[in-house]
């Protein structure tokens, strides 16, 4: 008993001792010998090459149909949903019944402007002769594969003009309804399967026009959409069909799945080709050499603090605002000069991006995690792919300095700590 | 049960002291560890626990007339001119038991360097172009050298005897190097793995115990078996986004993209000589007079990529002391008879790597033993006051506290059936 009193009395002083015991101040020594040191460097050799891609404007939040410069917009495609919005149990099959008598149907695409002066003309096409599921895609298709040829195999449905539509007192929104009650025959609805459907202005000649795209307004009231009202007959007696009774006019609507401009760009420039040129509407885009980095001596076990890449604007641009994507490559590229192509074969390490934006007269990127990996060896330095931001302007493109510049030419900083 | 808890608890409990000696090299060494030694300003040497008996000299251990096991407990505090530090912890933890009258046998735990430190340098500036960054830099160190011993004394011939110690050293040291620009905060773990072994041969001779102040004389070499090695992990620096102090996923480069920390493994970095010799006589009223003298030095090989922090360490170590204590017989029943006393002087001085340059300390100590129980429990009790003086390290002050615990046992003995 008392040796046991005397042990927990031993254990709570020496857990008390343990928990207890501490330092209080830190030492000052000099350190300079040891742990980390600051470096930075300043690199130079920097090559880039710009090539042409079809330009990819799908996401785009507004869809176009006119004249922009010299921007064409010849014709904007839409996808409808084969399924209603409002029950997965209606589709567009469904009006094929003969119980169902269409009182009215309307496709309806909502027009981005403030005022309506003099209203436009559009028609409105699909395209029963093409027996494929989709006959266009948003992220893949353009001006170089879907031609006039393409344009022309639309098959005409409606005419309709702009209209103002008062919502309240203060709002005012304005639109096209095509009729579209001929479309819900079996070559729309049942035979055909790829339920697109084409608008073009009747006058090319036209100023631009802005439509909302599905991308800019997730809620769906802007949302091109495939308008139905009809009235669904049941009979009382199937075997006599002289007497049905009618079931309340009902309403369903097809959403557009996909939406597309088709632009054609203007010519390229001398200054396009000869600079580092980004553009979204030319589909121009540049890659970047950094070479140097194979061979280049850093002490082991270096962690970058700060890598910025900087590109300097020809003066010539006049840009406000661009906002420019850097891109860890994954494939090698050959390219010694300017080259059209016909889609972007170079692919990314999407995690390893950094975004920059003109500011300035240069545009600065932040390319830490890439020149991080490349120094572990995680990737290889394929170099970086420049490209425009979706949210840019079509029309911008911007030009920047190669390395023949005698004082604007890329440069690459690197701040970085190592033992 | 109970013992065996103890003694775990104390395997995993060692700390100490702050120094700047902390810092350097392995550390600050520590020679004496438990209060009985320290109040004779003893490095084990001469008998310091009881009569004829040190607990940190297996050649004494023959004398024990109990089995026992016995535990340390120390505080330090260092203090300058500017700063105080303080730390303490268990400093050592030991069974001993005598076999027959000649022989003994004994294990136990030890810290033998203290890594234990925090260090600041200065704010420098870093000129860029049109931009002055501000960095500092901070070290934090948590670690230490230990030895599990065991000891073994036996007799040479009737008047001598001798006990050979063996030390297998152990530890590790976990250390952050900090680095700051501006509000960034960048860190570099490293961790070292210690192995190695040692030997000492302790010798002791009674041969002039038999006039009228009975003298005992003790000496003790050590040396190296596998000179200390040491594994050096380093990793990969990293920027400490959410300045938690911890490398997760938040901070850069993510943990997941690095690659392993480097290993680098350096040898024969402990190979320390030591030569010790003390004397015990009996003067008059049962005062016993002790002196000791004794040395040690460290020829390992110090890389200094292993260790920047280099010019500091203690590479050799001289200490001469001399004390008086009064024991307490064998057999004491009033409690005035069951104190001990303790007092000493001591002068040392140390040889810090750094040009040969030394430190001086001097200091006195004074302690108290009280022996309760049957089996001769005591618990010992010691104060030591220093200073350590020298051209190139601020001067410090040194106040030591210790208590020790020893309980005694009955083994090895034969009991009569109930």
């Amino acid at each position: 008993m008392k040796s046991s009193v005397i042990l927990k009395i031993l254990w709570i002083g020496l857990v008390s001792a343990f928990i207890t015991g501490c330092m209080e101040d830190p030492l000052h020594a000099d350190l300079s010998q040891d742990g980390l040191e600051l470096e930075v460097r300043e690199l130079f050799d920097i090559e880039g090459v710009t090539y042409q891609v079809p330009p990819s404007i799908g996401s785009k939040t507004k869809l176009h149909l006119g004249n922009d410069e010299d921007y064409l917009y010849k014709a904007l495609l839409f996808k409808t949903s084969f399924i209603s919005y409002e029950s997965s149990l209606w589709t567009l099959s469904s009006f094929l019944d003969s119980t169902i008598t269409i009182d009215s149907a309307f496709f309806t695409v909502g027009i981005s402007k403030d005022t309506l002066e003099t209203p436009a003309s559009f028609s409105m096409y699909y395209f029963p002769l093409i027996e494929l599921d989709s006959i266009f895609s948003e992220t893949k298709s353009h001006y170089l594969n879907f031609t006039d040829s393409e344009i022309d195999m639309g098959e005409f449905v409606s005419n309709a003009v702009e209209e103002s539509v008062e919502v309240d007192t203060v709002t005012t929104i304005y639109r096209i309804r095509f009729p579209a009650e001929n479309l819900l025959d079996s070559t729309f609805a049942d035979t055909s399967l790829n339920y697109t459907l084409m608008l073009k202005l009747n006058n090319p000649n036209e100023e631009l026009f802005a439509f909302y795209s599905r991308e800019y307004d997730y809620s769906n009231d802007l949302t091109a959409k495939l308008e139905v009202h009809f009235r669904q007959f049941i009979y009382p007696d199937s075997a006599d069909t002289s007497q049905a009774i009618s079931i309340d006019t009902l309403f369903k609507s097809f959403l557009t799945t996909q939406d597309l401009s088709i632009m054609v760009p203007p010519a390229l420039t001398q200054e396009d080709t000869s600079y580092i040129t980004i553009g979204r509407g030319k589909g121009l885009r540049s890659l970047i050499k950094l070479d140097f980095l194979d061979t280049l001596q850093l002490p082991k076990q270096t962690t970058f603090d700060k890598v910025q890449l900087t590109l300097h604007i020809v003066p010539d641009t006049n840009i406000s605002s661009f906002s420019i994507w850097a891109v860890a490559l994954k494939d090698t590229f050959e390219l010694s000069s300017f080259e059209s192509l016909e889609e972007d074969d170079y692919s990314v390490h999407s995690s390893l991006f950094s975004s920059g934006s003109v500011l300035n007269g240069k545009v600065v990127f932040n390319i830490k995690s890439f020149l991080q990996n490349q120094y572990f060896e995680n990737i290889d330095n394929l170099g970086l792919k420049l490209y425009a931001n979706i949210n840019n302007n079509l029309q911008t493109e911007v030009h920047f300095y190669s390395s023949n510049h005698d004082s604007l030419f890329p440069k690459l900083f690197i701040q970085y700590v190592a033992p | 049960m109970w013992l065996r808890r103890l003694i775990l608890f104390l395997l995993m409990s060692v700390l100490f002291g702050q120094s700047i000696h902390n810092a350097y090299g392995l550390g600050l060494i520590s020679f004496n560890h438990n209060a009985a030694s320290s109040a004779m300003s003893s490095r084990g040497i001469v008998p310091s626990f009881n009569q004829n008996i040190s607990l940190s000299n297996p050649v004494t251990w023959n004398n024990l007339k109990f089995a026992y096991l016995t535990a340390n407990y120390k505080g330090d505090e260092f203090s300058n001119d500017s700063k105080v530090n303080g730390l303490t912890g268990i400093s050592s933890a030991q069974f001993a038991v005598s076999i027959g009258e000649n022989y003994a046998w004994g294990f136990g735990l030890k810290p033998l360097f203290n890594q234990q430190y925090m260090i600041v340098d200065n704010q420098t500036e870093f000129y860029l172009e049109g931009d002055t960054l501000f960095t500092q830099r901070s070290l934090d160190g948590s670690g230490g050298v230990s030895s599990l011993y065991t000891a073994f004394c036996f007799p040479l011939t009737n008047k001598e005897n001798m006990a050979v110690e063996l030390d297998v050293l152990f530890g590790s040291l976990r250390k952050d190097a900090k680095f700051s620009i501006d509000q960034r905060s960048y860190h570099q773990f490293h961790r070292q793995i210690y192995s190695g072994s040692l030997y000492k041969v302790f010798l002791s001779s009674d041969r002039f115990n038999k006039n009228k102040n009975p003298l005992n004389l003790y000496f003790m070499f050590g040396g190296s078996l596998n000179a200390l090695k040491i594994k050096h992990h380093s990793f990969q620096p990293f920027e400490d986004v959410n300045l938690n102090g911890y490398y997760d996923s938040a901070d850069i480069p993510t943990p997941s993209s690095v690659p392993t920390a480097d290993l680098n493994i350096y040898n024969n970095v402990l190979k320390p000589i030591e030569l010790g010799f003390g004397f015990d006589m009996l003067m008059a009223n049962k005062v016993h007079l002790m002196f000791e003298a004794h040395s040690w030095k460290d020829n390992g090989d110090k890389s200094a990529s292993l260790f920047p922090l280099i010019s500091y360490y203690v590479k050799q170590s001289q200490q001469f002391s001399l004390g008086f204590a009064k024991f307490s017989p064998a057999v004491a029943f009033q409690f005035s008879q069951k104190l001990q006393y303790r007092g000493s002087v001591y002068f040392r001085k140390d040889f810090l790597e750094y040009d040969n340059v030394s430190v001086d300390e001097m200091g006195i100590a004074i302690g108290l033993g009280i022996k309760f129980g049957f089996a001769n429990n005591q618990i010992d009790f010691a104060y030591k006051y220093g200073i350590r003086t020298s051209e190139i390290i601020s001067n410090e002050n040194i106040q030591h506290f210790s208590v020790g615990l020893q309980l005694g046992d009955l083994w090895f003995v034969k009991r009569r059936p109930k």
